[in-house]
């Protein structure tokens, strides 16, 4: 018994690099998801805010025409 | 114009909390604005190192498993892992660090020449506005209360413990001076669309600057507790246009106003 090999489990140990490597991929991809969810939540602010700048120089407009029509 | 009217109908912003709410309430300054894009950015960080550290511990679970391998490592140290893992985590820090301090000192900017002055004051159980704008000599403030509309006089359509009696009227897209104070004990003056939080503390004067971007009706309530009715003061706050804004006052004041 003694003469035979033993194998032992460092031999076949995971790669400490690699899975450090993958970690870090998943966790970039994932904080990636969440920037595209911010990116578009900024978009859609943005948007909200330029038609509500149309509505109001539209508003005044129409305002300025209706005086000038009824005087 | 019909079309731009039909557009702003399918946007309901959310200025008041809602059931089962999770994320913040939409954005109705520029402050509260720099809150969300913080968290998001905090997040991001967040969502990073939950996934990383996540799959570090299943991958370690699934190797060193006892029946995979029975043998486990002796491993005392190893100096690169050490210094990435202090080094990473600095410089983690310093990027949540840059925007945060950024925020920070960007909301404590106190506008010089700010276009009306609100006082809030906080009692048991109700606040009191005053306008002190608009004195000359003498004249007393334009001041009223604000008492949580109880649920059995609510009309349909209005919310349970949120509604007030008479509103803070501001005008929208103007820079504001709210000095915040309490005449009992301590109560804070929170609107969270706006991103204010102020405590209002007896005997001392409080001061925050906001700029309302868009008009609305915005919903607050106290936020430091101050005795058995804490839950029922809330703050309404109401940003009509400009030009609507002294006769809005003016119709809101004369009740009060007329007898003095």
């Amino acid at each position: 018994m003694a003469g035979h090999r033993v194998a032992h489990a460092t031999l076949k140990g995971p790669s400490v690099v690699k899975e450090l490597v993958i970690g870090l991929a998943l966790g970039l991809a994932a904080g990636g998801l969440w920037k595209m969810h911010h990116w578009n939540e900024q978009r859609k602010t943005r948007a909200f805010y330029d038609l509500l700048e149309r509505w109001y120089s539209l508003k005044t407009a129409w305002m300025a025409i209706s005086l000038y029509t009824q005087k | 114009m019909i079309v731009l009217k039909w557009l702003f109908l399918t946007i309901s912003p959310c200025d008041a909390a809602e059931p089962w709410q999770l994320g913040s309430q939409d954005a109705a300054t520029p402050i509260m604005q720099g809150i969300i894009d913080l968290h998001h950015d905090i997040f991001f960080f967040l969502i990073l190192i939950l996934v990383f550290v996540l799959w570090i511990l299943v991958r370690a679970l699934w190797h060193f498993h006892y029946k995979e391998n029975a043998i486990p490592q002796r491993i005392v140290h190893g100096t690169t892992i050490e210094i990435l893992r202090t080094i990473f985590p600095s410089l983690i820090s310093m990027f949540i660090a840059i925007p945060s301090f950024a925020l920070l000192y960007s909301m404590d900017e106190v506008v010089v020449d700010p276009a009306i002055t609100i006082k809030a004051i906080g009692h048991q159980w109700y606040r009191t506005y005053e306008y002190s704008d608009y004195n000359s000599s003498d004249e007393q403030s334009l001041t009223f209360d604000s008492y949580m509309i109880p649920e059995e006089d609510l009309e349909l359509g209005q919310s349970r413990l949120l509604e007030v009696d008479n509103r803070v009227v501001v005008p929208a897209k103007t820079h504001l001076r709210i000095i915040v104070t309490s005449a009992d004990v301590p109560h804070s003056w929170a609107v969270p669309s706006s991103g204010v939080k102020c405590d209002a503390v007896p005997g001392r004067l409080n001061q925050i600057s906001i700029l309302v971007q868009r008009e609305g009706v915005y919903y607050g309530q106290c936020s430091e507790i101050c005795g058995t009715n804490h839950a029922f003061t809330p703050i309404v706050v109401e940003a009509v246009p400009r030009k609507d804004y002294g006769s809005r006052v003016s119709n809101q004041l004369i009740p009060q106003t007329g007898e003095a």
